[in-house]
Parts: C-alpha cells; sequence; structure tokens
C-alpha cells in the first residue's frame, strides 16, 4: 500500500507529444480514475508507472521513492489489461501463481525439469498454491482453476486478470480499461464489484477508462485528460456540477451539456430570447458558451427563474424519465432537458407549440470563447492546483 | 519543475530490452555474416582472380572470368535453355493450376480428395520421382511409350531427342509445380467474397466464363502475380530433374543454369567462371525479386 | 442437402453436365499426378522378366513384391541414406529453431538500434539461393578439410532466414499485453521466449518444421556438392548412387527403392495434411 507521485512526466513517440509534464499525487488508497478520449495519453500513463514504457522527462514516486530506475517488476504494482493479458496456454491456476512463482522462487528452481529437483521448491510451491486458492475463493473462481483461458468466458477471464493481480499483494493496482471488453449488463455489474473489491483491498487503484459513467461511479477521484495533459483532477461530483473547461462539460455527463451561445450585457448573458441574470466578470458584447445541464432547464414555469423558448423536435422515453429534444427557434440549437414522466404528461399538450422552458441559472456554466470557466464559481475551480502536494 | 529528477537516460526496461535484444539477435547475425554476407562478398572476389582451389597464390584479372563466361557456348545454350525452360513451366503450371482450382472449388465432397492428389508431388523427393518418369518415358520399356506405339504414334525417345528433352523436363516440372499453385489460387479464391458473385448474377453476369472474366480473373490479380513470380524463381533453379534424367544430353540440349554451374564450379573446379556464373545467377533473381517488390507496391493502387 | 436458392435458378440436368464435365477434366489431372506414383507402386511388385516385355500392361502377372523390395534394401544401403537423412534434417531443423526463434522475438517484440539492420539483412537472404553461397561455402569446408562430413552437409542450413522471417511475422502478431503481463510478473527476457513464446508458437514451430524437413529429405543440390562417400548420402543422393547401381538391370527393385525413400514423407503427408500444406506453401504467405 502505498501513495503515488507523478511530478512533470513527459513522453513523445515520434513526433507527438503523448504526455505533456503531467503531474498528479494520488493518496494511499484511493480509487483515482484516469478519463478521456482515446489517444488522450492516459493508458501511457499507467505503463510510465508500471514502467514498461520510459519517460522521457519527470518522476514516478511510489510510497515516496522513486521508481524511475527500477524494473517493472521491482516496482510492485500489479496491472489488469483491457485484453487480460493471460498466457494462453496456462491454466487459471497457473497463470494466478506466475507472479509468485516468478518472485519466490530462483531462476534455478524455475527451470523446467531440473527445478523439480530443487529441495525448497515444493514448499514454496506449496505456499504459492494455498495462496492462489485463497484469492481463487475469495473471487468465486475456484471450479475454473484447472481451465485454459480460452475455455472461460469474458467475466470469468476478467476474474483471473484482476486474480493474477492480487495475488501478488501490489502497493499499486493498474487496470487498463478492464471492462472495455464486456458486454453492458455484465460491465454494470463488474462496476460494483470492483468497487466492493477495492474498498475490502484498501490498495491504490489506478484506473484507465473511456467511459465517463465508469470514471464517475467508481472513483474517488477522477482526473479528466486531453491531449496529454490533465485537464480537471477533482471528485466526481466537481468535475460534474463544476468544470473548470468546456472540455470537461462536455465529456462529463449523459445526455451531454447543453452548450448554447450568448453574448455578455450589462446585465447578464443574452442567451436566444432572453437575457440570464448571471455575472462573469467579463466587458460588454463578449461571445460566451453557456453551458445547460438537462437538469438545469424545467418545462414548470418557476418564478424568477429566466425563459428559454422552445419548439419540441423529440421526444425519448426512458420509463421513469423522459429526454426532450428541444430546438432553440432563432440560432437552431438543441436543447435536452430531463423531466420525470409525471411532468411530461403534466405539460404534454401544450408541447405542440413552442413553449418557455425556466432556466437554473444557478447552475449554468459560463465558458469563454477558448473555453476557459468565466462565472465565479468556475473562476475558482480553474484556479484550483490540479497537483496536490 | 522537477523534470530534471530523472537523468533522461532510458529507464532500466529499456536498456534491459535493448541488452536482451543484441543477445537474442546476435547468433543469428553471425550467422548471417558468415554463412550469407561473407560468403557473396568472397564469391564476388573469386570472379574478379583467377583464384584455383588449393592454390597458394591468385592475382586479380579483372573481368577476364565474365568475359570468358560471356563467350563460353555452354553458358549462353544454358541460359538459353534455362529461359526456355522457364517459358513452358511458368504458363503451364500457372494455367492448370487456375483452371484445377476453379474446378476443386466447386467441388463439395470430393474437394479434400483432389487437393490431396494434385498436392502429392509438391512433397515427394523430386529425385526418387525423377528415375520414375524416365522410366515410363524409356523408349523401349517405358508403358507411356509403349501405349503410344501401340495406339499408332510411333516410337519416340522424349529425353534422347534434341528437340523433345526440354518439353519433357518441363512436363514434369509442371507435374511437381501445379499442386503448389492451385493451393495458393485456392487461398486466392476462397478470400473472394461470396457477395460479388450474387452481385455479378443479378447484373447478368451469370454465365461460367463471364463470372471469371468480370470477377475471378479480376480479383485474383495479386495473387496471379505471385504465383508467376514464385514460378518463375522455382522454374528458373531447375536441377534436380536434369541432374538424375539428362546430364545435359541430348548434345548439351538440356543444359540449364544451375547444371552447367555444378558441371564448371564442382565437377571441374573451374572457380573463377563458376563464380562469375554465380554472379550471374545472384543478379537475375535479385532482378525478379525487384520487379516482384516493385509490381506488389504497384498492384496496391486498385 | 436443403436447396440453396439461388439468384437464377438453374436447371438440375445443367447444373449435372457442368459437375461432371468439372470431374471429367479433374479425373483426367488427377491421372496425370498419380501416373507415376501408381507405376512405381505397380512396377515394385512386377517380376523382373515381365518389366522388359511388357509393355502397356498395367496388372503384374505375379507378385514379386518381397524379392524386389529385399533387393532393393540389401543390395544398397538405403536404410542407412534414410537415417542419414533423418539425422540431417533433424539437426537442420535443431540449429535452425535455436537460431530462429530468438532472433525472431528479437526483431518482433525488443526494441534495438541495430533491429533495422538486421530485418534488412534478413529480408534480403530471403532472395538469395543457396547456390549462390554455395561455391565459398564449399571452398571454406574444403580448407578446414570437413568435405564429406555430417557437418558439411548441414551447415549451410543451419541459418535459415527464412526461419528468422516466419517467427518474426508470427510474433509481431502475439498481443503486447500479454508480454508486459509477464514484465510485470517478473519473468526474464529468456523465460518470457520459454514459457510464453514458445508454447504459443507451436502451430508456426510445426509449419516450419515441416518446410524445412520437406525442403532438407528433398535436397540435393549441396549434398551432391560435399558429399563423395556413401556413408553420408542423404535419400535423394542415395537414390542417385543406386540407380547408376541398377541401371538396365532390375527396374522392380529401382521403383522399390524409391517407394522407400519417397514413403516417408508421403506417409506423413497423408496423415498430417494440413500441416503439410501450411508448412510448404508458407513461402507462398510472405
Amino acid at each position: 500500500m502505498a501513495d503515488l507521485t507523478l511530478s512533470g512526466i513527459s513522453k513523445t513517440f515520434g513526433p507527438t507529444r503523448v504526455l505533456n509534464d503531467v503531474s498528479l499525487s494520488v493518496r494511499d488508497g484511493e480509487f483515482l480514475t484516469l478519463v478521456g478520449a482515446s489517444g488522450c495519453g492516459k493508458s501511457t500513463i499507467l505503463r510510465v508507472i508500471a514502467g514498461l514504457e520510459p519517460q522521457d522527462s519527470g518522476t514516478v514516486q511510489i510510497g515516496g521513492r522513486a521508481v524511475d530506475h527500477l524494473r517493472p517488476k521491482q516496482r510492485n504494482v500489479a496491472m489488469v489489461f483491457q485484453s487480460y493479458a493471460l498466457y494462453p496456454h496456462m491454466s487459471v491456476h497457473e497463470n494466478m501463481a506466475m507472479p509468485l512463482v516468478m518472485s519466490r522462487m530462483s531462476l534455478a528452481e524455475r527451470l523446467p525439469l531440473l527445478g523439480r529437483v530443487m529441495p525448497r521448491r515444493r514448499e514454496v510451491m506449496k505456499g504459492i498454491n494455498a495462496e492462489v486458492d485463497t484469492v481463487a475463493r475469495q473471487l468465486q473462481i475456484d471450479a475454473l482453476l484447472g481451465r485454459k483461458p480460452a475455455q472461460l468466458s469474458g467475466g470469468q477471464r476478467q476474474r483471473v486478470a484482476l486474480g493474477r493481480a492480487m495475488v501478488r499483494h501490489p502497493d499499486v493496482f493498474l487496470m487498463d480499461e478492464p471492462l472495455s471488453n464486456l458486454d453492458a449488463k455484465l460491465r454494470v455489474h463488474m462496476r460494483t464489484e470492483l468497487t466492493e473489491l477495492h474498498r475490502r483491498l484498501g490498495v491504490t487503484f489506478i484506473y484507465v477508462t473511456h467511459d465517463q459513467v465508469e470514471a464517475m461511479t467508481m472513483s474517488d477521484r477522477v482526473a479528466l485528460m486531453d491531449e496529454g495533459r490533465i485537464v480537471q483532477l477533482g471528485t466526481p461530483a466537481d468535475l460534474y456540477h463544476n468544470p473548470s473547461d468546456l472540455r470537461v462539460a462536455r465529456f462529463i455527463g449523459s445526455p451531454q451539456v447543453n452548450i448554447v451561445s450568448g453574448t455578455t450585457q450589462t446585465k447578464g448573458i443574452a442567451v436566444s430570447d432572453t437575457v440570464l441574470p448571471m455575472q462573469v466578470g467579463l466587458p460588454a458584447g463578449q461571445v460566451v458558451s453557456v453551458g445547460l445541464r438537462p437538469e438545469s432547464l424545467s418545462l414548470d414555469i418557476v418564478p424568477g427563474r429566466a425563459r428559454l423558448t422552445a419548439k419540441l423536435a423529440h421526444v425519448e422515453n426512458l420509463g421513469a424519465e423522459v429526454f426532450l429534444h428541444f430546438i432553440l427557434p432563432d440560432s437552431g440549437d438543441p436543447l435536452v432537458l430531463r423531466a420525470t414522466l409525471d411532468a411530461f404528461e403534466a405539460h404534454r399538450g401544450r408541447l405542440d407549440q413552442a413553449v418557455a422552458l425556466s432556466v437554473d441559472t444557478s447552475r449554468a456554466l459560463v465558458f469563454d470563447t477558448a473555453g476557459h470557466r468565466v462565472d465565479s464559481t468556475g473562476r475558482m475551480a480553474a484556479q484550483r492546483p490540479m497537483v496536490q502536494a | 519543475m522537477t523534470a530534471a529528477t530523472l537523468s533522461v537516460s532510458r529507464n532500466s526496461q529499456m536498456r534491459a530490452e535493448a541488452i536482451a535484444g543484441y543477445a537474442f539477435a546476435m547468433p543469428a547475425l553471425f550467422l548471417i555474416l558468415i554463412l550469407l554476407i561473407l560468403p557473396i562478398i568472397v564469391v564476388f572476389m573469386i570472379s574478379l582472380t583467377d583464384y584455383q582451389l588449393g592454390a597458394l597464390t591468385w592475382s586479380w584479372v579483372g573481368l577476364a572470368n565474365y568475359a570468358e563466361m560471356m563467350a563460353d557456348k555452354a553458358f549462353l545454350r544454358s541460359l538459353a535453355n534455362t529461359f526456355i525452360y522457364v517459358a513452358i513451366v511458368v504458363p503451364g503450371s500457372v494455367g492448370f493450376a487456375l483452371i484445377i482450382a476453379i474446378l476443386v472449388q466447386e467441388r463439395t465432397k470430393s474437394k479434400a480428395i483432389y487437393q490431396t492428389i494434385f498436392f502429392l508431388p509438391v512433397t515427394t523427393t523430386l529425385i526418387a520421382m525423377s528415375v520414375v518418369w524416365h522410366f515410363l518415358l524409356n523408349p523401349s520399356l517405358g508403358p507411356v511409350t509403349s501405349l503410344a506405339r501401340a495406339l499408332g504414334f510411333g516410337d519416340f525417345d522424349v529425353f534422347g531427342d534434341p528437340d523433345l528433352v526440354l518439353v519433357g523436363l518441363a512436363v514434369i516440372g509442371i507435374w511437381q509445380l501445379v499442386g503448389f499453385n492451385m493451393i495458393l489460387f485456392l487461398a486466392g479464391l476462397t478470400a473472394i467474397p461470396r457477395d460479388l458473385y450474387d452481385a455479378a448474377d443479378i447484373d447478368g453476369a451469370d454465365g461460367v466464363w463471364d463470372r471469371f472474366a468480370r470477377v475471378t480473373w479480376p480479383m485474383l490479380g495479386p495473387t496471379t502475380l505471385f504465383v508467376v513470380v514464385t514460378s518463375t524463381i522455382t522454374a528458373f533453379r531447375v536441377f534436380d530433374t536434369v541432374a538424375v534424367i539428362t546430364r545435359g544430353n541430348p548434345m548439351g540440349r538440356s543444359d540449364v543454369l544451375l547444371f552447367t554451374l555444378y558441371k564448371v564450379g564442382f565437377q571441374d573446379f573451374n572457380i573463377g567462371p563458376a563464380s562469375a556464373m554465380t554472379i550471374a545467377f545472384l543478379v537475375f533473381v535479385l532482378v525478379v525479386a525487384l520487379a516482384q517488390a516493385f509490381l506488389i507496391d504497384r498492384r496496391t493502387h486498385y | 442437402m436443403a436447396p440453396v436458392p439461388k439468384s437464377r435458378p438453374r436447371r438440375r440436368t445443367d447444373r449435372l453436365v457442368a459437375s461432371l464435365t468439372a470431374h471429367f477434366f479433374l479425373i483426367l489431372g488427377a491421372a496425370f499426378i498419380l501416373l507415376p506414383f501408381v507405376w512405381m507402386l505397380l512396377t515394385s511388385i512386377r517380376p523382373a522378366s515381365e518389366v522388359f516385355t511388357a509393355g502397356f500392361n498395367p496388372i503384374p502377372s505375379a507378385f514379386a513384391g518381397v524379392e524386389n523390395y529385399s533387393e532393393a534394401l540389401t543390395k544398397s544401403p538405403l536404410l542407412r541414406f534414410m537415417a542419414n537423412g533423418v539425422f540431417v534434417c533433424l539437426g537442420i531443423l535443431a540449429v535452425q529453431l535455436l537460431f530462429a526463434i530468438p532472433a525472431g522475438y528479437a526483431l518482433a517484440k525488443l526494441s534495438f538500434r541495430a533491429q533495422p539492420l538486421i530485418f534488412a539483412l534478413v529480408l534480403f537472404g530471403l532472395t538469395v539461393p543457396v547456390q549462390v553461397t554455395a561455391l565459398p561455402i564449399y571452398i571454406a569446408l574444403a580448407r578446414l578439410n570437413l568435405l564429406d562430413t555430417y557437418f558439411a552437409i548441414m551447415v549451410p542450413f543451419f541459418l535459415s532466414v527464412f526461419g528468422i522471417f516466419l517467427f518474426r511475422q508470427f510474433f509481431k502478431s502475439f498481443p503486447q499485453e500479454i508480454i508486459h503481463a509477464a514484465r510485470l510478473d517478473g519473468f526474464t527476457e529468456t523465460e518470457i521466449i520459454l514459457r510464453i513464446i514458445v508454447p504459443s508458437a507451436m502451430p508456426a514451430i510445426a509449419a516450419f518444421a515441416v518446410f524445412s524437413i520437406t525442403s532438407h529429405w528433398n535436397d540435393l543440390y549441396w549434398p551432391l556438392i560435399v558429399t563423395t562417400s556413401p556413408d553420408h548420402a542423404t535419400p535423394p543422393l542415395g537414390m542417385m548412387i543406386f540407380r547408376d547401381q541398377e541401371t538396365g538391370s532390375n527396374y522392380g527393385a529401382l521403383m522399390a527403392g524409391a517407394a522407400i525413400i519417397t514413403a516417408p514423407l508421403i506417409i506423413a503427408f497423408l496423415i498430417a495434411q494440413r500441416h503439410f500444406v501450411r508448412g510448404i506453401t508458407m513461402t507462398g504467405v510472405k
């Protein structure tokens, strides 16, 4: 168990800069997720931490100790790969025992035939087998120990990969999109199981995914990456409610945040046919992007709130809740509104014509043309230091 | 801020990888150098000297060996014979292989049997089968000649007739190569999407010839090119049948390049001209390889 | 079989005619291919007297297989030639694998400075036939007094650039993540080869073994050059020696000899056809 600090990690592959001065500190026992679109550098960070790929500059520290000079096996990290990376010709048991065999047996004892006559081997093997059995029981794969990876389902392979990581009691678990090869239903199930596992083991987890739902539901903190940099680091709630950057706002949340263009005025921000009463500290006449989460719009007329006139385009009915897709009449910008089924039913009669939607401006997000957050709370979020020392 | 903490040297994993890389590649590289590169350099050097086997002294003779080679009627004849042999074997083995592959491809139950039969000569020892062919076509005892005589074709002696001998050898060459080419064509045919034939059917190209000309042949272009190149190289290296059956006879009409090279170099130990021939042979092989690389590069455009 | 609906329904008789025509030509071709095999077997059991008078008469009048085969085995050391062949082929294969597998792994999965150069040399080597290097290697062996030894027969083939190339291609497609996992688990690079790569490369090793064994079992050119005594002769060379002894005297025994020498590969081919087709046509996959 250990904390982990990255300072100033940069890396280039040929002409492309995949990591650009990344600094990050992960607390002992924390579940930290690196999330971002493919190619943002998140998997490369994992490989740098594991020592599978060298960084061009910067330092990795695990438990307060720089590990840059250490080989992967010496760093005491375990990694679960997207493809699980199970050894195809070995049984589940052999796969799981492998890290222990490698660390506890001498080279001579590992030799195929000669190894068997080494005196200590039997005893060591016995200990290893016991530990593998324990972990296998924890993961409920003890019935599969004799099988080969090809005879397992995706979910079972996933567990074996986890088991292989667990037996070595690593300081840090590194997980590279471990759920992306599973079907949707199993993925949801494994989310809870992984969170549970993390709670039980109490070890530092660094988890890489492109799926914002996984990031939001499992992590203590999330680092959103883009173009080799960490754009924002914070709790899932932070990233959702208080994004420092337009990219973060867009990436986190489903359905996506609504972005409408506006212009600053002395009294607020002019959007479509209304003025949102908000102060953003920009001179009048500036073009800004206003982010409105689907739940900060409502069909009910709330006194004191600004109203936007929009026309309904189509309805996505999910059962308990409904996503209403509106169009702003003058700009043609789309606008998604999240409503309960009851609210939708109550207003259904008048939706064939343009209607006024109440806007909760306290939750609106304002970004300048460069994509930086400019409303008061956003300012603070943007200035928050990314590295927590 | 702490970018300088790491002395930007490659990390230990990378160093370990490089060390392992050299350790694993070195033995093979050593063999490449002493069994491939060095011999090629040596044979080229020898071709410019008057070196004789066992001689202690030698001197540079410039291109004299090449001049001797080019003036050598036997060499030129063997070169011409080789080209004639190639000119028969390549179209024969490629054409028949294509027809057989198309016919075999459409069989269901008998496909495996035909494949096995046609592939059989590819695996068998050509020397032994050359002895059998020699016997089959023996002018007095051979069953094929007896049958021909019985059918009224008269006497003929394939391997004794200066005009027929290369054809006879080429028939054996085709016999051996056709199954190999068939397998390559079958692989190419399987890769043609069935949809294309259905589309051709709907477009009205549903006759046997139309299907071949509009779908099969164009789609097989890359495969055909490849089969032609490998067949050319194989045919160009003909040696076994000549060594067993004709030994260049009658009257040198079946002398082929490698057999001449063998005679000059390893029977007469005429090292200088033999090394010049070796270089000529290498040049030809490299030209074919380059042509192949060039054509394969080009074919990606369609 | 359920009738498959065709885009254009063909009449049954049409299809029958097409199928019969195809079979006609295929059987004709197959007969041409099989002719030497069948005649070899028929002659190998034919009495000597009949061979000279036979003309075109397929079925032997009496069974003389025992005489012919025992003569083939006693008059000439055929079994010795076969044993030489087995020894030479296995020796060559073992050394080839020993050098080619690590080199293939290094070229596919490890990065080091000289890698592109070595790979370029391998690609160049693919185009160079053994006849090009034969002369200098022969001279070197003569100088070292090593002619007419097993070593001389095997040495040019210890290097298989094709093997290196093949294994490099095969290992290229091996998942990098598994190798990463192995490094994290503490495998050394040698152990990665022995415990991970080799076990999963068995199909490639089998295919390469077939390729290597058939080409060296059948090779004549190089053994003919370096071998002078029958002691080290490989099967093709033995066949030539045997033929030269027997010319004009006993075709029955000669055909029996040919059958014996071709039998191992034919039987192996019939048993493991798929491996053979794969292994031998591998040269066509590059």
